[in-house]
């Protein structure tokens, strides 16, 4: 549920990774509190287990400028990507504003990428959230591994896949979350929308 | 394994697959520079080959069992070969000129299955720390049972009669024994018809989210952690490093009579559980 403080001017947010288990979601938060300005930033929380396995969330909240007179803050959460673990994604997933699916690139994770996003899908339904009217990009990870060893599935390929489920076409980007490339685009992009999707709502 | 031996899944046994195949061209760029290295090593100093050949094999191992695992056959020729060429080295069979002809011959075609070389490699040895997380995983992966957890059926029942006769008996209505990561190990007393697998992965995520807010406020952990519901109230507590207890009361029962039993039922627990090897 997005804040707005009108006598502040104050805009904060929530946005969800959310994808299959392991696809990068925590690497992405990791990489932007590697890179950001420790200014704009508040304290990364991560609620693992057994090393970096996320077993609830992580959390980092951002402090993203001004855009039309109002000093926009993001929070940014992971979702636990295992199956069983659907109740703590519901949570994590209450009053959220915009979602960012992390989509795994390797060829043994077409089937969980689909059904990552199905979950998603029935998950915001439970809360009277529609997929298709939230704002929503989608990244397609692991990027890095293009041209090597490992069978990756073609952009092509994946924006089929994971469109096919979805009314409309949505922003896709590129990434790799290891690496660094896309992943400040796809937070831009994100952020971008769901503050104009906060700000229609705003007016209406 | 026996057959009376029930195994508790990883839940993130499978996660550990996907993760090795994604690292799988790291480790390889880190094995080609150590081989290069190994080759620089010999040509500058003759026999002085031993300490970077054992390094190479060490992350040759993690790459094999990847490589089994993407089932790319071509990969784990080349791989085995190297094996073969490193332990004869190792052992005086194979001289360090033969040696290095033939394996220098061989790194180029590795090097195509790599694929782009990254910017910022870990160091040449791949830092310890990867080298050592990618090896146990590659060892779960091989031995295929990841961090699961084998307890014979007799233990299992020796502990549901425990709890029975200790701890339900005496006013606790449920106890449910949970793995670090959300696994239901035991369910035992009058909520069996409740969703006990859900209630243990988000008992878990509440737990390990409590502990976080201690160590926000600068607590190592919270001594008690209790919530009072209307009828019922929940307790949880741990036993050792890998379980939580969380224990379904009335509100009848003193919290001070209870926190005495299940003191002695983590402490019977510790004792009888087997611990996670990873
Ligand atoms: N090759 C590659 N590996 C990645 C990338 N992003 C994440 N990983 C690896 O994938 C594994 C799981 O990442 P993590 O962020 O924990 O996944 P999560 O379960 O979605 O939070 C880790 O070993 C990461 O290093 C990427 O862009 N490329
Ligand atoms: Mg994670």
């Amino acid at each position: 549920m997005a804040f707005i403080n009108k006598s502040a001017k104050e805009i904060q947010v929530k946005v969800v990774y959310y994808g299959p288990g392991r696809c990068g979601k925590t690497t992405n938060l990791l990489y932007v509190n590697q890179k950001m300005n420790a200014k704009f930033m508040g304290k990364m929380i991560s609620i693992d287990t057994r090393g970096d396995k996320t077993l609830f969330f992580d959390f980092l909240p951002l402090q993203l400028g001004k855009i039309r007179g109002f000093n926009i803050r993001v929070q940014l959460y992971t979702v636990p990507g295992q199956v069983l673990y659907n109740e703590s994604r519901k949570m994590v997933l209450k009053g959220v504003d915009g979602v960012v699916f992390v989509a795994d690139s390797m060829e043994v994770q077409r089937e969980p990428n689909k059904e990552s996003l199905l979950n998603l899908k029935e998950n915001l339904a439970e809360d009277h959230l529609d997929l298709d009217e939230l704002p929503l990009v989608i990244q397609l990870n692991k990027r890095d591994l293009e041209g090597s060893v490992i069978p990756i599935l073609s952009q092509e390929t994946m924006t089929n896949d994971l469109h096919g489920l979805l009314k409309h076409p949505v922003p896709v980007v590129m990434a790799s979350a290891l690496q660094g490339p896309g992943v400040f685009e796809t937070l831009r992009e994100i952020s971008k929308i769901t503050i104009k999707s906060v700000h229609y709502k705003l007016r209406s | 394994m026996a057959a009376q031996d029930v195994v508790i899944k990883d839940i993130f046994g499978e996660a550990d697959k996907v993760e090795i195949l994604g690292k799988l061209p790291a480790i390889l760029w880190a094995y080609l520079e150590t081989a290069r290295l190994l080759v620089r090593n010999i040509d500058t100093a003759p026999g002085s080959s031993a300490r970077s050949a054992k390094d190479a094999e060490k992350i040759l191992g993690i790459l094999e069992s990847a490589a089994e695992y993407l089932g790319n056959e071509s990969l784990k020729t080349t791989l085995g070969g190297h094996s073969k060429m490193l332990s004869a080295l190792g052992r005086g069979e194979l001289s360090e000129q033969d040696f290095v002809k033939t394996f220098v011959e061989d790194l180029p075609r590795l090097e195509g299955m790599a694929g782009p070389r990254p910017e910022s490699l870990p160091d040449p040895l791949i830092s310890s720390w990867l080298a050592d997380q990618a090896t146990d995983a590659a060892d779960r992966i091989r031995k295929g049972r990841a961090g699961d957890l084998v307890v014979s059926v007799e233990l299992l029942d020796e502990i549901r009669d425990y709890l029975a006769a200790e701890a339900v008996s005496e006013g606790i209505r449920s106890i449910l024994v949970v793995d670090n990561a959300g696994t239901l190990v035991i369910n035992i007393g009058d909520k069996t018809d409740l969703d006990a697998v859900s209630l243990a992965a988000v008992a878990a995520a509440n737990f390990a989210a409590t502990e976080k807010i201690a160590h926000l406020i600068g607590e190592r952990d919270f001594v008690l952690l209790f919530y009072k519901g209307h009828n019922e109230s929940f307790h949880f507590t741990r036993a050792g490093k890998d379980y939580i207890v969380v224990t379904i009361f009335d509100n009848s029962l003193s919290l001070g009579l209870l926190r005495l039993k299940i003191t002695e039922v983590a402490q019977f627990l510790i004792g009888k559980l087997p611990k996670r090897e990873v």
